[in-house]
């Protein structure tokens, strides 16, 4: 059984009105991480999710979820 | 400009120039087994190798620790993106290897030197593209 970290950046960074760019800087990496973050192509680091999850004000286990 | 505007700009910009560097590397190894293979080209060969493999590594963000732009064009996307590539190379490079090693069985005249230079044009040729794609794809 394949697993997947599946996530809802995109839509909670459109809710906070953040563009892909305002967000990478919120949280200190490149727009091209965002993206692929964003995408399901990159899964990130305990660390970049605790970080993304706080700029964007949701918790971490609502803004990512293991689909299988 | 933010410093994520000047990373992406910097990141674009190294992209384009992997991909220059890997057909460079591609056209000076063409002409140095076909012929032209003096000194000078070999020299060339060698030197746009070792550039190639410094490119494959973070050096500028070891340079400079405080730069932003540094730090934002070598973070955990690009760190995988550059592992990723790196692998690939690696396994280009065996099974270069093992092709000629098959190779040799039809050809005994197969060199020492022509080996190396293909085994290594392969295995950093292919990490560079593969680098140059991933960035390429992230970026989209």
């Amino acid at each position: 059984m394949t697993e997947r970290l599946a996530n809802r950046i995109k839509s909670e960074r459109e809710k906070a009105a953040l563009t892909q760019a305002a967000l990478a800087e919120l949280v200190g990496v490149s727009r091209k991480t965002i993206n692929t973050v964003e995408n399901g192509v990159f899964t990130p680091s305990a660390t970049l999710a605790i970080k993304l999850a706080q700029a964007l004000n949701v918790p971490v286990e609502q803004l990512f979820w293991i689909e299988r | 400009m933010t410093a994520v505007d000047i990373a992406e700009r910097k990141a674009r910009f190294r992209v384009f120039g992997l991909l220059f560097l890997a057909a460079l590397t591609c056209a000076v190894m063409v002409l140095v087994r076909t012929g032209g293979g003096t000194d000078f080209t070999q020299g060339l060969w060698l030197g746009l190798l070792l550039g190639c493999a410094l490119n494959l590594i973070p050096i500028k963000r070891w340079l400079r620790l405080n730069s932003d732009v540094m730090r934002l064009l070598d973070d955990e996307g690009a760190r995988a993106n550059r592992q990723l590539s790196c692998t690939i190379g690696f396994w280009a490079a065996v099974v270069v290897a093992l092709g000629f090693q098959l190779l040799s069985h039809f050809n005994s005249a197969i060199g020492g030197e022509e080996v190396g230079q293909f085994v290594a044009t392969a295995g950093i040729v292919s990490a560079m593209v593969a680098f140059a794609l991933l960035e390429l794809r992230a970026a989209r």
